[in-house]
């Protein structure tokens, strides 16, 4: 493990003002009373202690539209964008929570695997990351139910507040510590007091973030629940707009179309964000729709997130960031979905309708 | 099998294809018969029956195909093809010497080695008989690998059947034993009358060696699944290739996700035992 | 297909205050483009000479407000191939059916004088009451885009893309606060995405000129906007006013504001 090192918090800027000479730089910025991850054209835009963004750091690896390929209709030729891609300048990416770093490592995991996507990937290489620990609760979150309130990867530096105005800070890659030679002098190997002040730091987020939601036992709940008319309870004031799955930072379900030049002999693929709430999700060729009905793939979402990634992935793809319930216009809280849920079981383990 | 991979640098890029043959086979069903542009092709691309491939019509989108020829024969890619939408219409419009992209193959296909020495029950209700016949024609070309087959077709009327010329041939044929029910005939009409499920009284079957395989529209799953479990058939020996909306293929746009499964790499073919632990499958 | 070989297109007007039409001449950077592509050979607002018919595509603006224009627009229909409506009259009634809310022998008295029977005035209804439409490109005024859009889509043979979702989605996609959230009575919820959150963008309530999105929850939408302190009227005429045919709708019968 590379030695950790502290830095004076306002030094952020002199880093931010380096880093700008070889990256462009990305952070939480103010918009209206929200904060958004934004492009850092003046570092004291830079927001560091934010509550949450309205959308999740994923915006930054997959795009909301992204052009893949392009075609020449007259020609039959096909030229996909990765190389425009690669000629991207670096991306540094300020103050990401521990939610949102879980978050990018589990859009790790679907872009990976045997079929590598390499445009996910060719934006992730070519960014680099500083996540910030968060020492106290916000609004909507509850990362710590959902574990998601460490990161032991997924980060290339890693700040946590500590004593004395300053951050103790962690380099988690190579690339983290390229970055910190870039402004070398505000950065100060770390002694044994400073080792102090963080655990001191991390003593005061073990007391004060909130274990709210106990996902314990999770994966059967959902499973004895899947008929229960809870769901379609839940699903009256679900208007299927998709804001939650826009916000997730798990979420990554796209829809994909060709867009013709007007000339009609040029066209683009594109693929857009996409939601499993919306009608046509599963709607197949021919008309069949495997989740018809509104509550359907309200259901669905949640069986997702919470089981069908347990499946996956072995974990849950809930990182408890809380933005779905900040962001739901009827005000659907993930949070007492799950205590609902589990309260069901709780009540009447055998006399309930479950299948 | 050896399945010899494609290394891509980008799994999304459709390699060109060009249409070499064309044949009608419904008012809404073609046969399309595809080459690769690119001459390497033509060894490089192998498949397992039951796997799909990604058709490109360029400046209209992608759908997901599954592959229609037997993998014993090299060289080509058949699908057969019903018009449903934009895609699809615009296949139809294809003439010889066009050509479109194509990607893959993706997803499991049926378990061939797993189905070597066992008897087999094939199930089609309608285009599921497009997938299946990639198998059925696999078995026929490596007869001795395979136990007795049966193939049960249903079709809603007669001018809906396809592949009629193979199915007179497989008729034909001493150790492949074909029944084909139509949901209704017309005047000309010799055959079975009855949806699919009605070709179990047909016959008996030895259940310890056998194997269903189905393909249909979802109605046809839930009937024909109940006769197979009736006449015994184990939930690990009814392989279902269900069909969903793939958009990418390769298991990351989720628009194929059944329960935790993604029906692109997963599937399409499952037992009826995963189907089962699988919500809102069938 | 007009002599040159190329689909013939007429663009119509009806009631409304034209400004769908306008946004097709204010495509500038794409105008010369489509006129290469198709042939108008009626569009009364942009040409000094029209032709007859028939047409391949039929654009057609505003809503029906006077029996003489069932006529006409069931000749147009007759004449077309394919018939796009365009803007929230044409699609929904907009605007100008805010007058069916009203008596219409009142109104009339009020604005016309004692002469008013003479007036040709019946209950706004949008082009699908009357005729079979193809398309719809909703919204006040129609998006260009989306005009754009669907000119492509009919040349090349595909289905024009419209969102099957509401603008709240849209909205998040594009990391706009949520207006909502500071209490202002935004429809976005309910209403057909394809506008790119254009009014919440600029922190403006979306007013729903788009109509329902497919299966819209409007019971959901009247407790969302009740609980940030709308009153009954208030939702009601946020559903309305834009798309007043909405008031035909079994699903608006049945609701309790």
């Amino acid at each position: 493990m590379s030695p950790p090192y502290v830095m004076k918090r306002t030094d952020i800027k002199k880093l931010v003002e380096a880093a700008s000479n070889e990256y462009d730089v990305f952070g939480p910025v103010k918009k209206r009373s929200k904060h958004v991850f934004g492009k850092i054209d003046n570092p004291d835009n830079l927001v560091m202690d934010y509550d949450s963004t309205i959308l999740s750091p994923r915006k930054y690896f997959q795009p909301q539209n992204e052009v893949m390929m392009s075609f020449d209709l007259e020609e039959n030729k096909v030229e996909d964008t990765l190389d425009e891609l690669r000629a991207m300048r670096p991306r540094l990416l300020m103050a990401v929570h521990s939610c949102d770093l879980n978050g990018i490592l589990h859009l790790d995991r679907v872009f990976g695997g045997e079929y590598t996507d390499k445009y996910y990937f060719a934006r992730r290489e070519k960014t680099t990351i500083v996540g910030i620990n968060c020492l106290d609760s916000c609004e909507y979150g509850f990362c710590r139910s959902m574990n998601t309130h460490h990161v032991v990867e997924g980060y290339d530096l890693f700040l946590t507040p500590i004593s004395g105005d300053r951050y103790y800070v962690q380099v988690g890659t190579a690339k983290g510590e390229h970055l910190v030679h870039m402004a070398r002098d505000i950065f100060q190997e770390a002694g044994p007091e400073d080792f102090g002040a963080f655990k001191a730091a991390l003593k005061h987020k073990n007391e004060s973030l909130p274990h709210e939601v106990d996902v314990e036992g999770i994966n059967e709940y959902l499973d004895l629940s899947f008929h229960h008319e809870f769901w379609d309870k839940m699903a009256e004031d679900c208007v299927n707009c998709g804001a939650c799955a826009m916000v997730c930072p798990t979420c990554y379900c796209y829809d994909v179309v060709d867009d013709l030049d007007l000339s009609l002999t040029s066209a683009d693929r594109t693929r857009k964000w996409d939601a499993c709430l919306f009608q046509e999700f599963a709607l197949v060729a021919g008309g069949h729709n495997f989740r018809e009905s509104p509550a359907a793939r309200f259901k669905y979402r949640f069986y997702h997130k919470m089981r069908g990634f347990a499946h996956d992935q072995g974990i849950l793809g809930c990182t408890g960031c809380g933005r779905c319930t900040a962001a739901c216009p009827s005000d659907i809280s993930i949070k007492d979905v799950l205590k609902e849920l589990s309260g069901i079981w709780e009540v009447a383990p055998t006399a309930q309708g479950g299948k | 099998m050896v399945q010899l991979q494609i290394k891509k640098e980008n799994v999304y890029v459709p390699d060109l294809a060009k249409l070499i043959k064309k044949r009608k086979m419904t008012e809404w069903e073609t046969l399309f018969t595809f080459e690769f542009v690119e001459g390497r092709m033509k060894d490089l691309f192998t498949y397992k029956p039951g796997q799909f491939v990604q058709l490109s019509m360029f400046g209209i989108g992608e759908a997901p195909f599954s592959i229609s020829s037997s993998p014993t024969k090299r060289g080509y890619l058949e699908l057969g093809i019903r018009k449903t939408g934009d895609v699809t219409n615009k296949i139809h419009e294809l003439e010889v010497g066009d050509v479109v992209g194509i990607r893959g193959p993706y997803g499991n296909g049926f378990p061939t080695e797993s189905l070597k020495g066992r008897d087999i029950l094939f199930v089609a209700g309608g285009i599921g008989l497009v997938p299946l016949r990639s198998l059925i024609n696999y078995v026929i070309d490596n007869r001795d690998d395979f136990g007795e087959v049966t193939i049960f077709y249903g079709t809603r009327s007669p001018d809906l059947l396809l592949f009629k010329d193979e199915l007179a041939a497989w008729e034909a044929l001493d150790d492949i034993d074909l029944h084909v029910t139509v949901d209704a005939g017309d005047d000309d009409w010799k055959g079975n009358v009855g949806v699919v499920t009605t070709l179990f009284k047909k016959k008996k079957f030895k259940t310890e060696n056998l194997s269903a395989v189905v393909c249909g529209p979802p109605i046809v799953y839930k009937f024909v699944v109940k006769e197979l479990l009736d006449i015994g058939v184990g939930k690990d020996q009814i392989l279902l290739s269900l069909e969903r909306k793939m958009k990418c293929g390769v298991g990351k746009c989720a628009h194929c996700q059944i329960g935790h499964k993604l029906t692109c790499i997963d599937g399409p073919v499952f037992t009826l035992f995963q189907v089962e632990q699988m919500q809102e499958a069938i | 297909m007009g002599n040159n070989g190329k689909p013939t297109v007429g663009i119509f007007g009806f009631t409304g205050c034209a400004g769908c039409q306008l946004n097709i001449l204010n495509l500038e950077d794409h105008l010369l483009d489509i006129i290469s592509l198709v042939d108008i050979t009626s569009w009364v607002m942009a040409k000094a000479e029209n032709d007859d018919g028939p047409w391949d595509v039929a654009f057609v603006e505003g809503s029906i407000a006077k029996s003489t224009d069932i006529e006409r627009l069931k000749k147009i229909r007759e004449k077309s191939g394919v018939l796009v409506a365009i803007g929230a009259c044409a699609t929904h009634g907009g605007l100008p059916a805010l007058r069916n809310l009203a008596d219409t022998d009142e109104w009339k008295k009020e604005v016309y004088g004692d002469d008013y029977e003479r007036i040709d005035a019946i209950d706004i209804k949008p082009v699908s009451h009357y005729v079979k439409v193809d398309y719809s490109l909703p919204g006040c005024p129609m998006d260009k885009a989306e005009f754009v859009e669907a000119v492509k889509a009919l040349l090349i043979g595909k289905t024009p893309y419209i969102p099957q979702y509401s603008v709240c989605g849209e909205c998040k996609a594009k990391e706009n606060v949520c207006l909502l959230k500071e209490g202002k009575f935004c429809m976005g919820p309910v209403v057909q995405a394809g506008c790119d959150a254009l009014c919440p963008t600029y922190g403006a309530a979306c007013e729903g000129c788009r109509g329902p999105a497919p299966e819209a929850n409007w019971a959901a939408e009247v407790e969302i906007l009740k609980k940030i302190g709308a009153t009954s009227e208030d939702v009601k005429r946020k559903f309305l006013k834009y798309c007043p045919s909405v008031a035909d709708m079994e699903e608006f019968k049945e609701l309790e504001f």
